[in-house]
């Protein structure tokens, strides 16, 4: 449980959730986590650092503080909101938001972290898509979908560039997990994901950490799903 | 990282390559794996390295031997929890030029040899309610020149992990696959000799077409499998992963 000993490792939305799990997750592995969130909760042997991904000034307050650490060896965006609602009734604010933390957020902290990563020649960066960057959400909500389609090709378009500098960008694309922002799970396991169940956070957790890994030293440009198999349905 | 301790794993094409490196990954974990290779010369060098491994000679594009090398597993183990299915050929030609055993040979290698290894083991997999199924795909998939035969495959590959993973989801199996890239092998080695360059010339080429700017080695890809085979992927399935440098 020592393989990111040492590592820096900035994880967005640390606060709930998914991000909350990879946080803990690679402190738990050795390393020393930069925790990112609106209101971020204190916790043991993390460093918190309150920022809106959406601010390229608070941004790059984050990657100061990174930097301070020794710079980041991995970034893990995870911070996401999502506005539920029928096209129709999708209001222009909606949209701006829903864009603004998911993808712009994302390509504010993927930019602030490349600029110590490529001139270091090493660094990984992981990014939160969703399945619904492939199929359609089964619950409109028409700006999430859009920003995650977003999210995984600037992963493929970072990847691209990015990799001749040794630097890898991949994300995980997860299916439906109870957290904050999935809400609770109402009635029967949905009949449409071949494993059965839903996902937890560890689910998703442990294959992000795959990514960051030396395991993953070949990978980049790739968005791996994490769904049970739902997708295939 | 001995997450796999218990688990019995069956390896085709193990005697060298990609399965050799897989069989080594995954006894690292703690897995018991049986090397199955056309010969059982390189089968017992790659198992006798390694504790509680077995070697078993046989032609994947021959379901019967495949079968009783399945059986002769399960009498030694009793169970099988992993397939990783490497065997396989490249009979590259411009296709007016391909023949149909160059044809078969390839198909009946990595397709047939896939289907009839999967069959083989599932009975024992569902009646244990867990199992990992990881087949090698390529990104020959989107497409090969000159190997008509090798890209059918491959893309077949990716069809078969997908169907599977929807029939044996909910038995408690998963189906992935890997795609690996250009990797340093003796696949790759014929390939350049077929080219007329030089190895290091082929390999330089290759190295410089990927994002991360190298050639694969076996080892990166035996890595991903031992992901896909661990308890850290219980939630993945149906899914190919590019191992490959580039996106
Ligand atoms: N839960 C699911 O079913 C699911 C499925 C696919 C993808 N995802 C994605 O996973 C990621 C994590 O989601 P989760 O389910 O853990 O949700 P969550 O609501 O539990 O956590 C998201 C966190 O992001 C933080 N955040 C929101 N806006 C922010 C901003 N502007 N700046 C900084 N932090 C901000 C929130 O405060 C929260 O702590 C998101 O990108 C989400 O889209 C979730
Ligand atoms: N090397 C690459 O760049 C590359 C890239 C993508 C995918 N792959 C795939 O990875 C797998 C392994 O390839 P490799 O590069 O290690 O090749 P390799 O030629 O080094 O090894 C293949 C092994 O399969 C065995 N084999 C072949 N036909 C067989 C049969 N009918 N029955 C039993 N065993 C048989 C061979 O004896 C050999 O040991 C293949 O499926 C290949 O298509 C390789």
């Amino acid at each position: 449980m020592t393989e990111f000993r040492g590592a820096v490792a900035v994880v967005t939305g640390a606060g709930s959730g998914i991000g909350h799990g990879v946080a803990t997750a690679l402190a738990a592995r050795g390393a020393r986590v930069v925790a990112v969130d609106l209101d971020p909760p204190a916790e043991p042997g993390i460093h918190t650092v309150t920022a809106d991904v959406t601010s390229a000034d608070d941004v790059r307050r984050v990657f100061a503080a990174a930097d301070d650490l020794g710079g980041p060896d991995l970034l893990v965006n995870a911070a996401g909101i999502a506005v539920a609602s029928p096209l129709l009734e999708h209001t222009e604010d909606d949209w701006d938001r829903v864009l603004a933390v998911n993808l712009k957020g994302s390509f504010l902290c993927l930019r602030e972290a490349a600029r110590t990563m490529t001139a270091r020649r090493k660094g990984c960066v992981v990014n939160v898509s969703s399945i619904v960057s492939i199929i359609a959400s089964p619950t409109p909500e028409i700006a999430y979908d859009a920003s995650k389609g977003g999210v995984s090709q600037l992963t493929r378009s970072a990847a691209a560039e990015l990799g001749p500098h040794g630097v890898r960008v991949n994300a995980v694309a997860p299916g439906p997990v109870p957290t904050a922002l999935y809400g609770t799970p109402t009635g029967a396991v949905p009949g449409n994901i071949p494993l059965g169940r839903l996902g937890t956070v560890e689910d998703i957790v442990a294959p992000i950490l795959f990514l960051c890994s030396s395991a993953a030293a070949w990978i980049t440009g790739h968005v791996l799903v994490v769904d049970g198999g739902r997708v295939l349905r | 990282m001995r997450g796999l301790r218990g688990r019995v794993a069956v390896v085709t094409g193990g005697g060298r390559g990609i399965g050799a490196a897989v069989c080594r990954r995954l006894a690292e974990e703690g897995a018991a794996v049986a090397v199955l290779d056309l010969d059982a010369k390189p089968a017992e060098q790659v198992a006798g390295t390694l504790p509680e491994a077995g070697a078993y000679a046989a032609d994947v594009g021959d379901p019967a031997q495949v079968e009783d090398v399945v059986r002769r597993v399960l009498a030694r183990h009793g169970r099988i929890d992993i397939l990783v299915p490497c065997a396989g050929v490249m009979r590259g030609a411009p296709v007016t030029e391909m023949t149909d055993r160059a044809w078969t040979e390839v198909l009946t290698s990595h397709l047939t040899g896939s289907f009839t290894a999967v069959r083989a083991v599932t009975p024992a997999m569902i009646a244990q309610r867990h199992g990992r199924i990881v087949l090698i795909s390529s990104i020959a998939a989107r497409g090969i020149a000159d190997h008509v035969n090798y890209g059918t495959a491959k893309a077949g590959i990716a069809g078969m992990t997908r169907s599977l993973a929807l029939e044996l989801g909910p038995r408690g199996i998963t189906v992935n696959a890997v795609a690996p890239g250009f990797i340093a092998t003796r696949m790759t080695r014929e390939g350049a000799e077929r080219r007329g360059r030089t190895w290091e010339e082929h390999a330089e080429r290759a190295a410089e077409g990927t994002a991360l700017r190298r050639i694969g080695t076996p080892e990166d890809v035996a890595a991903v499998v031992a992901f896909l085979a661990s308890a850290d992927a219980g939630y993945v399935t149906g899914q190919v992963i590019h191992v490959s440098g580039d996106p």
